[in-house]
């Protein structure tokens, strides 16, 4: 027994974030009520890509808001390296530094004069030294790929794109250790969203931060991430690498989800007798597609 | 007569300063000449900032255009006795749905348009039930809107377009905000009002797969009309659609990219089916 909790623990102080046996339920008790999330148990470690997908009203919102404790779970426990979020010692408000979190339309919510300012408000609310404000607001500016020319313009100056990045680079600058994006390229042409995308994947391997991407684009959860998690009423249905997901095409569309559409295109190819396995990105598909016909 | 006729249209943004001087001058539309005709489904693709939207707007006759002309349905939108008659013509609905719904009750939000075109009252409920009908609303009739999902508020908003019998409907990224199957909902509802109701459609959207469909589509770049024809010739031009900053369906580009490593595929594919054929066909060559 002594060892069984023993290897438990073990584990949860490893893991960046444990969630054990969460719920929520909304408005409990009225007529409003509703189950939100039911009986969430995942493990998350420290450097991992992952793609968190549902239709809207899923649970995918309310679980990334429990993560760094905005939302207190009904019952179960959010373990943050091995602590409880909700125990009595723990600074909630130092987790919000670490486990950061990028609302949807973020840009909505700029609100300073210049540039540099917007982005070293999260630092220097810290109470971190000047110098290390100023450290951490340039890197973060630069890792989004903001020119130099722009640090002092409004950031209501800006397109869309770059208001975003702004906005992402307001929650880099707190050196977050995990970083979770809630649809991050909603209403950016497809350019906008490349660029977005690329630039966090390439944060997360500088840095070997872990990402948590909440995304309604199955092209982009495959293109980028190592682990996908699918959300249906409120439970998680899959938990495995994008292949692994995507292998359940027809559930996913029960769920008012889908696959890449080149997952289909390689499913009617073995349909049809011409064996190229299985592909979730154009280019795992091209390769397959090519080797096939050598 | 065609539904939407712009020549040589343009539209500068005046930045001024607090004194009223004139800061800076942004041309967003700049010498657009383009139609759409009657009964047709066209889409506008442009990045961010191309100048898609003000142009919706100058159709809708928000936006007075500041050089060229505009008709719609043979009416000069830059003539102010003629903005009500256009706003009838061509009705519009924008990106996000929790902006536009106004009501309480799913209804009364959809006869809000025709009340205020003083259509007498018998006819406003009769009006109602049909648009909800067309848009496959009906059961939500009573509800109440902020309970419904994305896609429900968009074809709500949509209905409330339809109760004002508009000739022709313009839509700025009507599926920005919504989920995969929100969006789905949205695009088969605007097709079926273009095929059962004979309303032409002007689809303004980032999403490549929704406009594989339409009959023509519009790629706008710095204020320009830049390229246009049918899906099938516009998403020929990967390479010149990818400079405007633009993509192609994923199966477009797979096409593509197996093309330009020596595979001998059709320009233009545009679906799964048409992509497996053609490499069935090819594969029998090697």
């Amino acid at each position: 027994m002594a060892d069984i909790i023993g290897y438990v623990r073990e584990k949860r102080t490893k893991m960046a974030i444990y969630i054990d046996h969460l719920n929520y339920i909304y408005s409990e008790g009225t007529a409003y009520e509703k189950h939100a999330l039911k009986d969430i148990c995942l493990e998350i470690p420290d450097g991992q890509f992952i793609g968190l997908i549902g239709h809207t009203g899923s649970g995918k919102s309310t679980l990334i808001q429990h993560l760094n404790g905005l939302v207190k779970p009904s019952n179960g426990t959010i373990y943050y390296n091995g602590r409880d979020i909700w125990d009595e010692d723990f600074s909630r408000k130092e987790l919000r530094t670490k486990v950061g979190l990028v609302f949807q339309y973020p840009e909505h919510q700029l609100f300073e004069t210049t540039v540099v300012k917007d982005v070293e408000f999260g630092p220097k609310n810290m109470k971190l030294p000047q110098l290390e404000v100023n450290l951490r607001t340039f890197e973060a500016i630069k890792m989004v790929g903001i020119s130099e020319e722009l640090y002092d313009a409004s950031p209501f100056e800006l397109s869309g794109g770059q208001k975003r990045r702004v906005a992402i680079a307001g929650v880099l600058a707190m050196k977050p250790e995990v970083l979770i994006l809630d649809e991050p390229t909603a209403g950016l042409d497809p350019m906008g969203r490349d660029e977005i995308l690329d630039q966090v994947a390439k944060i997360q391997k500088e840095r070997g931060i872990t990402v948590i991407l909440v995304s309604h684009s199955m092209e982009d959860v495959a293109k980028y991430v190592d682990r996908l998690i699918v959300m249906d009423h409120g439970s998680v249905q899959f938990d495995g690498t994008p292949r692994e997901v995507f292998r359940h095409y027809e559930e996913l569309e029960g769920m008012g989800l889908a696959a890449p559409q080149v997952t289909y295109v390689m499913e009617e190819l073995n349909r049809r007798g011409m064996s190229v396995g299985e592909a979730t990105t154009v280019t795992e598909a091209k390769d397959a597609i090519l080797r096939s016909l050598k | 007569m065609e539904m939407i006729e712009a020549k040589n249209l343009v539209y500068e943004y005046i930045r001024r300063d607090e004194e009223g001087n004139v800061e800076g001058i942004i041309r967003a539309v700049d010498g657009v000449t383009m139609e759409v005709k009657r009964g047709d489904f066209v889409a506008i693709l442009g990045h961010n900032g191309s100048g898609k939207s003000t142009i919706a707007k100058q159709i809708n006759a928000i936006l007075e255009p500041t050089e060229g002309t505009l008709f719609v349905n043979g009416i000069d939108v830059a003539e102010e006795e003629n903005i009500w008659d256009v706003r009838q013509t061509a009705g519009m609905v924008f990106q996000n749905p929790d902006n536009q719904i106004i009501a309480s009750v799913v209804e009364e939000d959809v006869a809000f348009g025709p009340e205020n075109l003083g259509v007498p009252t018998e006819e406003i409920w009769e009006r109602v039930a049909e648009s909800l009908q067309a848009v496959g609303m009906t059961e939500y009739r009573y509800h109440s809107p902020n309970k419904l999902s994305g896609g429900q508020k968009q074809r709500v908003a949509i209905a409330g377009i339809m109760a004002m019998k508009p000739k022709c409907i313009v839509l700025d990224e009507p599926t920005a905000m919504l989920d995969p199957n929100g969006r789905k909902e949205v695009i088969k509802t605007l097709h079926e009002l273009n095929e059962k109701e004979q309303v032409t459609v002007l689809l303004i959207t980032h999403y490549m797969d929704e406009v594989i469909h339409a009959d023509k589509v519009i790629v706008m770049d710095d204020g320009k009309v830049v390229m246009q024809g049918t899906p099938r010739e516009v998403f020929s031009k990967v390479a010149e659609l990818k400079k405007h900053r633009l993509d192609v369906p994923q199966v477009t580009e797979l096409a593509y990219e197996l093309q330009q490593a020596g595979v001998p595929l059709p320009n233009g594919i545009l679906t799964v089916e048409e992509f497996t054929e053609a490499l069935l066909a090819v594969k029998g060559k090697y």
